[in-house]
């Protein structure tokens, strides 16, 4: 079998860096990495995954070694998407199919469109309305918690929040999300704050992140899971900092 | 609680996991799936809840619930465990207690502070020690199952 490893890798680190922007575990990342690369012969695949960078380097049979590393980026987590590339990944390690099918195919996957506008606020309506009921809130509570999503998706699909500090803009919505509820039950909208402004803390808090962090951490892999617990508690901090500026402002409109 | 209390809870459940899935885009049979396991968790929780008087523990094992479904469920559809379980705890996530935490301390009440604080943590450790224990049990399965198809 005559492959060119350099292009293997390339092709196999796409997949991979696709697979944790969409949300994967980093342990699935580097098993799926490892498990590809060993089914094309590579004589020892030395994978080492971290939160933000991804360092590969294959041991071939002839003794020649092929290294790639790439600086990962946060994406938008997308199941659909990862579901593709696992499949695919076990297609690979189950047929050995050559690099350039392998290319093609993950670029049919890329191709796929991302969550689009209509289904991130019809989420994040459902889900922030949903829990202020389920916190207690009632029919009006619900919709107000609703329309607060409907902030909180479009601030946070905004493109200016790749250039600004992410615990800050976190923060930021959090603020302008509690100080719009707080302006809305004034308004009449809506009884009990509590309820709608859980249901909005529900839909921001990073609760992907920590679950990925947990099983990291359960995984061995240490470094990974302690980055990303870290980061996503200061993100949960940040956000409830955010609210408790808003109510402490404006303490008396909220009905202390 | 009463029951008419429980029903609503739990549509609303479903509802808050449903949305939740929606946002990671999961798609079909999956999000039905999805957002069932959210559902079922919030489910056992109140079973539990009247079972077990530990806070801690109550969550612990419904978090062990839930994440055994979600692996059930991945290997059933033949996706990513992580797929299904973040919707399926989502109810489990503190969210209320932090907020009354957070309206306690802004408002000078320290004593309430400290109360719900000590609930958002107990329940948080709880939540991640259930996942951790079902996820280390499916690990060691697979590799016992990976060992013996050698």
């Amino acid at each position: 079998m005559d492959i060119c490893y350099r292009a293997l890798l390339h092709a196999v680190l796409d997949i991979a860096e696709a697979m944790q922007n969409s949300g994967a575990e980093v342990s699935r990342v580097e098993d799926s990495i490892n498990r590809m690369c060993a089914a094309y012969g590579a004589r020892r695949v030395n994978s080492f995954t971290i939160t933000g960078n991804m360092v590969v380097t294959l041991e071939l049979a002839d003794g020649e070694t092929v290294t790639e590393t790439r600086r990962l980026h946060p994406g938008t987590p997308d199941f659909t998407r990862l579901d593709r590339l696992n499949a695919l990944s076990r297609r690979i390690c189950a047929g050995t199919p050559p690099v350039e099918e392998i290319r093609r195919s993950y670029a049919d996957i890329a191709a796929q469109p991302p969550p689009g506008r209509a289904g991130t606020y019809l989420g994040g309506v459902l889900t922030a309305a949903g829990f202020a009921v389920f916190f207690g809130g009632g029919g009006w509570d619900a919709a107000a918690a609703g329309l607060l999503a409907l902030l909180i998706e479009t601030l946070m699909l905004l493109p200016i929040r790749r250039q600004l500090n992410p615990l800050f803009y976190l923060t930021a919505v959090a603020f302008l999300t509690g100080v719009s509820g707080i302006v809305l039950v004034r308004l009449g909208l809506g009884r009990r704050l509590d309820a709608i402004l859980i249901g909005c803390i529900m839909l921001t808090i990073p609760g992907l992140a920590i679950t990925n962090a947990v099983r990291d951490l359960l995984s061995g892999d240490t470094f990974s899971g302690l980055s990303r617990l870290c980061e996503s508690l200061l993100q949960a901090a940040g956000i409830a900092c955010g609210f408790c500026l808003a109510i402490y402002l404006l303490r008396r409109g909220a009905g202390a | 609680m009463t029951l008419r209390d429980a029903v609503l809870q739990l549509a609303a459940a479903l509802v808050g996991s449903v949305g939740f899935s929606i946002l990671f885009h999961i798609r079909g049979v999956k999000l039905a799936v999805a957002g069932l396991g959210g559902l079922l968790t919030w489910g056992s929780y109140l079973l539990l809840r009247e079972a077990v008087p530990s806070l801690l523990a109550a969550n612990l094992l419904a978090a062990c619930l839930a994440s055994a479904y979600a692996e059930v469920m991945a290997r059933v559809l033949r996706a990513p465990a992580t797929v299904f379980v973040t919707p399926a705890v989502i109810s489990l996530v503190p969210g209320g207690a932090l907020y009354n935490a957070m309206y306690c301390a802004v408002t000078g009440d320290a004593a309430g502070a400290s109360a719900y604080g000590y609930e958002t943590w107990n329940v948080a450790v709880g939540v991640a020690a259930g996942i951790a224990v079902t996820t280390s049990v499916c690990t060691f399965l697979t590799t016992l199952r990976r060992r013996a198809g050698r």
